[in-house]
This record gives structure tokens, sequence and C-alpha cells, in this order.
């Protein structure tokens, strides 16, 4: 078989590298560094901070003397499933580990005040609202965390 | 020993803008959110010492709880840069595309 041309050869290689480069910028299309936004997230992050704000309320509406746990437990252990679930929901998308580690940061927090509430059979209302405003600080880090990844934003 | 907080803050954004260098316009307003919190969290805490609402040992849980906030706000930084570099990635792929799509 007849070798190509010297220039038939250029003509190739130039080709080569043109669909060489369509197809690296192809990839690029798809290569990641964040996981999608995810609207359900977000909605999770805003249900979970409206019912930790909702518990806290409740909490510090009730006088220091009365705030016995058994009074909050079962919201305790609602709350708990909906932060479980919105670490979870964080932790199957890939490349998330930044949404994953503010959520399961959030999760440890809410299970230490539910084990110290348990333990002093307390909630002092000094401890309660300095809490909930970290909470809700904390919440506010995940939504906008999400919010980032939204296209345009 | 005193401990300045507004010294010590503005010295930690130096030390992240240093850092980021090239990155830092796109992440400077979220780590400042991030520092203005917790200055403002730890002026809520040493408030509430002083006025007697929680005690040593609550004082003490809540600079360690402060922590774990903390370090959430940096997360958030981190996510929200990766998000920007990754808009940025999105746009020229698509003005690319575009353009090959007009070639066409």
């Amino acid at each position: 078989m007849k070798a190509p041309s010297p220039r038939l050869n250029a003509y190739y290689k130039f080709h080569i590298v043109i669909i060489a480069i369509a197809i690296f910028l192809a990839q690029g299309c798809s290569f990641r560094f964040i996981a999608a936004y995810d609207e359900k997230t977000e909605e999770a992050i805003f249900d979970a901070s409206k019912l930790v704000d909702q518990f806290y309320g409740k909490l510090l509406d009730t006088a220091e003397d009365e705030r016995e746990y058994s009074k909050f437990s079962e919201q305790y252990v609602l709350i708990e499933s909906e932060l479980k679930t919105l670490v979870f929901r964080n932790k199957v998308r890939s490349l998330n580990e930044d949404s994953t580690d503010i959520c399961e940061r959030i999760l440890k927090l809410w299970r230490k005040y539910k084990e110290k509430h348990k333990s002093k059979d307390t909630y002092s209302t000094g401890t309660a609202k300095l809490d909930r405003n970290r909470f809700s600080r904390m919440f506010s880090y995940a939504a906008r965390a999400e919010g980032a990844k939204k296209p345009n934003n | 020993m005193s401990f300045d907080l507004n010294k010590t803050l503005e010295d930690m954004l130096a030390a992240a803008k240093a850092v980021f260098a090239d990155e830092w316009p796109d992440v400077k307003d979220d780590m400042q959110r991030v520092l203005n919190d917790e200055k403002e969290a730890l002026k809520d805490i040493a408030e509430a010492r002083i006025r007697g609402e929680i005690n040593d040992e609550e004082l003490e849980e809540q600079l360690k709880d402060e922590k774990e906030a903390f370090e959430a706000g940096l997360s958030m930084v981190s996510a929200s840069t990766k998000a920007t570099i990754q808009h940025a990635l999105n746009a020229t792929s698509e003005v690319f595309w575009n353009a090959v799509r007009a070639a066409i």
C-alpha cells in the first residue's frame, strides 16, 4: 500500500488535533468540580431549618423549670430523622463533600444538644438562644452552599 | 494576655486573601460573611456570660460548638468557590459549542 503524501499526512494530523480538542472540550462540558444543583435538597434545608426554629420557639415559650426532656423528646426524634435524611441526600451525590460536611455538623450538634437536654432534663434560656442562632447560621450556610450551585447564580 | 477579636479576624481575612490569591474577589463576600458571623456569635456568647445567662462550663461548650459552626462556614465558602469555577467552565464550553454550531 502506498504511503500518504506528506501534505495529506499534515491534513490528517490537523483534523486529528481538531477532533482531539473538540473531544477534550466536550468532556469539559461534563467535567465537574461540584455536584449539580438539587432543588429538593434546597427545600429540605429550608424545611429542616423551619422545624429546628419552631422547636426552639416552643422551648423558649415554655417556662425554664418546665422544660423536661420528655416534653420535647418526640420533636427531637422527628427533627433528627429529618436531619439524617438531609445528610443522606447530600452524601449520595458525588462531588458534594462540602454540603455533606455542613449537614453532618448540624446533625452532630443536634444530637449533642438532645443528649445534654436528656441528661440535665432542662435547657437554660441563655444556652437555647445561642444554640438557636447557631443552627440558624449553619442552615444558612447549607442553603448558600446549595444555592451557589444553581446555574447563572 | 489580652485577645483582640477584631484584629484576629482582620488577620484571618488577610491570611485567607493571601491563600486564595486570584480567586479572592469570588471568595471575599462569603469569607467576610463567615468571619462577621463568627464575630457576632462570639460577642453574643461573651455577653451571655457577663449577664450570667450561661456559666463557665456552658461557655466552654459554646466555644467548642462555635468551632463546628465556623468550619461549616468554611465548607460553605469552599462550595461557593467550586460553584463559581464550575459556572465559568460551563460558560466557556457553551461559547465554544455555540461557535462550533454556528460554523457547522
